[in-house]
């Protein structure tokens, strides 16, 4: 594994009134963001996301109608892991780094 | 309700508060988060027990404040809400703040004209928008409290304030909160967003005076930016046919296609066609027959956060029968509509 890849997080924003990333959806959201251009706060929000066991990985239930989910991939050297995270639990910097796209 | 909404289990916080290899402020951190996450839980609960107490006394409240009040905010391209005040929206230069104003109020109007329900809470309570939420930001919500809207990027989408249908999709969320209390999951979470696709709908049908035979049943159609009208999308989602090339996200239209774990944005397909073709069914508005049947489940079926998409089917053909015994087509309809779609 790369240096550049241990420290890459990848990015994809999913739901909202328009079902990003559905299956058939003509839209989808990604970005990436290497974790060394986080501030120390940013990057500690997200060691704490990837803390918990397996269990983090299955998605929460939402409370806001319409929000977006953030889905989080970070590879590590047991294989890739992916947390879903509410947007308003996501640090500025993660919810900027995507690109809406019309596929 | 079910409360299991934290992205970080309370097992798992407990684990890292008595771990003692980790830094004594970690530990601190984790064990007063776990203590939050009950408070919030609690706090939830409570909500819920509240809402469903004040249901009875509902009918006197709305006596007190016959109108909601209808107050819109502005992010200024934050994430900060509710934002600036927007002072007398209504009249506002800025064509945002004035629809998020007007809209609401219309929307009000609708459930209160049509259904005899003040507010989404039916006690008044007061209707709060936000616009111009973070850059470029291309969704709406309801927040538990409030309705939320983003600008679009001027290529996807443009302003959600623009789509009468949005605004009355995002407030119908408040009155499903306050009545079914539909989770977001499955067949609830499908429900949760054909609801307010279908009155979202009716509402925009009941401002442009359309029956039924006369609505095109799209959802999002003036929210859509140029560059993807260039694409050939036209809306969101189409109710009268869910899996049209034409929309942004494709649904099923068959309950058979839904399984466990689906975006409720995609799982309200065949929910939606079978109150489209409902209505359809029906010469007329909407709103006279076969939204009265889908509104009276809304509002006496109680609290059913894990709501089946059959039960809701079952308590509509009972309502129809019970609501418009002189008029049998309207339950032949709303059978017609389920059975369309597998139910």
């Amino acid at each position: 594994m790369s240096d550049d890849t241990a420290h890459k997080l990848k990015v994809e924003r999913k739901g909202g009134l328009a079902g990003f990333g559905s299956p058939n959806s003509r839209v989808r959201s990604l970005g990436s963001v290497d974790l060394r251009t986080l501030s120390t706060a940013d990057r500690q929000t997200v060691e704490r996301m990837f803390a918990g066991d397996s269990r983090s990985a299955s998605p929460p239930r939402p409370v806001r109608a319409d929000a977006f989910q953030y889905h989080l991939t970070m590879t590590t050297p047991q294989g890739e892991k992916t947390v879903v995270v509410p947007e308003d639990h996501v640090p500025d910097a993660i919810r900027d780094s995507v690109q809406d796209e019309l596929l | 309700m079910s409360c299991t909404c934290f992205f970080v289990p309370k097992s798992v916080l407990e684990r890292l508060a008595n771990d003692k290899t980790l830094a004594a402020e970690l530990r601190r951190a984790a064990f007063e988060s776990s203590l939050l996450s009950d408070l919030l839980r609690q706090s939830r609960l409570q909500h819920g027990a509240f809402i469903s107490a004040s249901r009875p006394l509902s009918a006197q409240l709305e006596e007190l404040a016959a109108q909601p009040e209808s107050v819109v905010f502005d992010a200024n391209h934050t994430h900060t809400l509710p934002g600036k005040t927007v002072a007398n929206p209504g009249s506002s230069s800025d064509p945002s703040a004035k629809r998020a104003y007007t809209q609401a109020a219309r929307v009000a109007e609708f459930y209160q004209t049509i259904f005899k329900r003040n507010s989404v809470d039916n006690a008044g309570a007061t209707l709060v928008s936000s616009v111009h939420y973070a850059r470029n930001y291309n969704n709406a919500m309801w927040n538990g409290t409030q309705m939320v809207y983003g600008d679009g990027d001027g290529k996807i989408f443009i302003d959600f304030t623009g789509g009468n249908d949005v605004i009355g999709h995002e407030l119908t969320h408040g009155v499903t909160q306050y009545t079914l209390q539909l989770g977001y999951e499955d067949d609830a979470g499908g429900l949760n967003e054909s609801l307010s696709d279908c009155f979202g709908s009716m509402f925009r049908q009941w401002e442009a005076k359309q029956t039924s035979q006369q609505a095109d049943w799209l959802i999002g159609s003036d929210i859509i930016g140029p560059v993807a009208k260039e694409r050939n999308v036209t809306c969101l989602r189409n109710m009268a046919n869910p899996a049209d090339p034409r929309t942004l996200s494709p649904q099923p239209a068959k309950y058979s296609q839904l399984s466990p774990g689906m975006d409720p944005h995609f799982t309200s397909g065949p929910p939606n066609l079978a109150f489209c073709t409902a209505c359809k069914g029906v010469p007329g508005n909407s709103w006279d027959t076969v939204g009265q049947v889908w509104y009276h489940v809304m509002v006496t079926a109680g609290p059913k956060p894990q709501m089946t998409m059959a039960d809701f089917a079952g308590r509509t053909r009972q309502a129809a029968v019970q609501l418009f015994e002189a008029k049998p087509e309207v339950a032949k309809s709303v059978d017609a509509g389920w059975k369309l779609i597998g139910l």
